[in-house]
């Protein structure tokens, strides 16, 4: 337990500045713990920065665990999309014959800043952090890419810059289906009826009027 | 000696920060998820049998009050007094904006920490100590403007209003327009209010004295919004450079799309500080055509109650 505690911080420590040596090892010893690791560590954080929508959603006791996990699993999901996109990409660029899974713990590594998820939660600024977050692990993976890629600096820019907007792309082609699988997932681990986010509470849908309905109906 | 100071009062900003979501979000939790519901399930029902006035006015103040009670500074009531009597209109202030629940904070479980704030306060002017109100007012602020929070915020605070309005026989329907008086982060309250009363089917409009306020989705809302702005008021520049929804580059923003519709008005309030001596609600400092800065804010609003009742409503 202490030997995989001291990986999971090592690498966090070259993950978080942006040390070639968080990438150098990949290809030959994948930190597979330790990037789990870092993967849950991360779910923990965000899901202490998401404490809004877990308290809005009158999510408790073993349905927080249902939504950790599912946390989990949904962020995984999303990392090995980008993971594929990435490598997709960068096997364009160059011709370098690095493999996907090297990719995906490059692209798991890179969640590193996320352990300061939890300060998202702070009101107004908690959302400038978030995006701040967000460059950080560009900025791991752009170092990343370097590495496992030996490419220019440009090279790597481009890549990860076409990776991030390919990843956008994707996002709003798949948001809705995504939406609605999350959604099915999130009845199933957090017991609630839907998923429901501050900005759905007032714009008429769905939690109010839904249930005012029924209520006005059943009265 | 200096950075550990400095780090101990941030690191206490942090916790008061993270802290700062949690009431509103525990309400929502407690009772305000079936009371919201309650709400908006209830029937509309015929108005009461005295007319209704042709609008209702309703104030909320800046941050630096305590409770909704007896807290607002007494310039403030005498302007609120003469709005409503040359306008002849009801004006209902008393609603604490920086809290979800129905009392200040002189009623909650810091009521003896308050209490003591506020007699320092009242005793020693120059203390540092009634910032702290301040603070804890403009983490409300910031909760109620971060969309993650806000919709539960303004959901707590527009009841009060909507209790409010109805002890003084407004029903639901009777389509009586609303106009929200907003001063300093007032203002920001005044939108996200707006937006849930508009669900109520109330058409709103809001009027902002020094407004500190972001790119909130009431703009959507709102029939019109209109800004008096202070020339010696720098606080109220915490709004554009606080909130990047209000700068010119988001053209998508609420703030933006509202002004290029042309639901936006920006006024010059002349020479005017964002409080204290000198500041909109000033009983004594003259403005340059010889009326003291309480008479022209007065004049303004009751001019723009007038505007307010010639803007169409929002299909």
């Amino acid at each position: 337990m202490g030997e995989w505690w001291a990986s999971v911080r090592r690498v966090l420590g070259y993950a978080l500045s942006l040390d070639p040596e968080a990438a150098t090892r990949l290809p030959t010893e994948p930190p597979v713990a330790a990037a789990l690791g870092i993967l849950a560590i991360t779910v923990g954080s965000i899901g202490i920065g998401h404490l809004g929508v877990l308290v809005l959603n009158r999510v408790t006791g073993r349905h927080i665990c249902g939504a950790f996990v599912l946390g989990i699993v949904v962020m995984a999901g999303a990392r090995a999309l980008s993971a594929v996109g990435l490598w997709a990409i960068a096997s364009l660029v160059t011709d370098a014959p690095v493999r996907l899974g090297t990719v995906f713990w490059l692209v798991v590594v890179a969640l590193a800043p996320q352990v300061f998820g939890a300060f998202t939660v702070v009101p107004h600024a908690g959302l400038f952090l978030g995006r701040v977050l967000q460059a950080w692990e560009l900025l791991i993976l752009f170092v990343g890419v370097q590495v496992l890629y030996d490419v220019s600096r440009w090279r790597s820019a481009l890549i990860v810059g076409l990776a991030f907007a390919a990843s956008q792309i994707a996002i709003r082609l798949l948001a809705a289906p995504g939406r609605a699988l999350v959604s099915a997932l999130w009845t199933r681990a957090s017991g609630r009826p839907m998923f429901v986010t501050a900005r759905d509470l007032l714009s008429g849908a769905p939690v109010v009027p839904v249930e005012a309905d029924a209520e006005r109906g059943a009265s | 000696m200096i950075g550990w100071i400095l780090g101990i009062l941030g690191g206490a900003l942090l916790v008061l920060a993270i802290l700062a979501p949690l009431e509103s979000l525990g309400w929502w939790w407690r009772r305000g998820e079936r009371s919201t519901i309650r709400l908006f399930a209830a029937p509309q029902q015929p108005a009461v049998d005295h007319a209704l006035p042709e609008r209702f006015v309703v104030y909320l103040s800046g941050v630096g009050v305590l409770d909704g009670h007896g807290d607002t500074p007494e310039e403030e009531r005498a302007c609120l007094a003469e709005i409503s009597r040359r306008a002849g209109v009801p004006v209902l202030d008393g609603i604490f904006p920086y809290a979800v629940h129905r009392h200040g904070l002189l009623q909650g479980t810091m009521a003896g920490f308050w209490r003591a704030v506020a007699r320092i306060r009242s005793e020693r002017r120059a203390s540092v100590l009634p910032f702290v109100i301040q603070l804890r007012n403009v983490l409300q602020v910031l909760v109620a403007a971060d969309p993650r929070y806000g919709a539960t915020y303004y959901a707590g605070l527009a009841q009060q209003v909507w209790t409010k309005l109805a002890a003084h026989g407004y029903r639901r329907g009777c389509g009586v327009p609303v106009t929200l008086l907003g001063y300093s982060g007032g203002a920001q309250m005044s939108l996200g209010v707006s937006w849930f009363l508009t669900l109520l089917g109330v058409r709103c409009s809001v009027i902002s004295i020094g407004g500190v306020y972001s790119d909130d989705p009431g703009f959507e809302h709102v029939e019109h919004f209109w800004d008096l702005r202070g020339g010696k008021d720098v606080i109220r520049l915490a709004g554009p450079l606080a909130f990047p929804g209000r700068w010119g580059v988001n053209v998508a923003s609420t703030w933006n799309r509202a002004r290029r519709a042309g639901r936006v008005t920006i006024l010059d309030a002349g020479p005017v500080a964002h409080d204290g001596p000198g500041s909109y609600f000033d009983l004594t400092t003259q403005a340059a055509d010889g009326r003291t800065h309480a008479e022209v804010l007065v004049a303004t609003v009751v001019g723009l109650l007038e505007d307010a009742s010639r803007v169409a409503p929002r299909g």
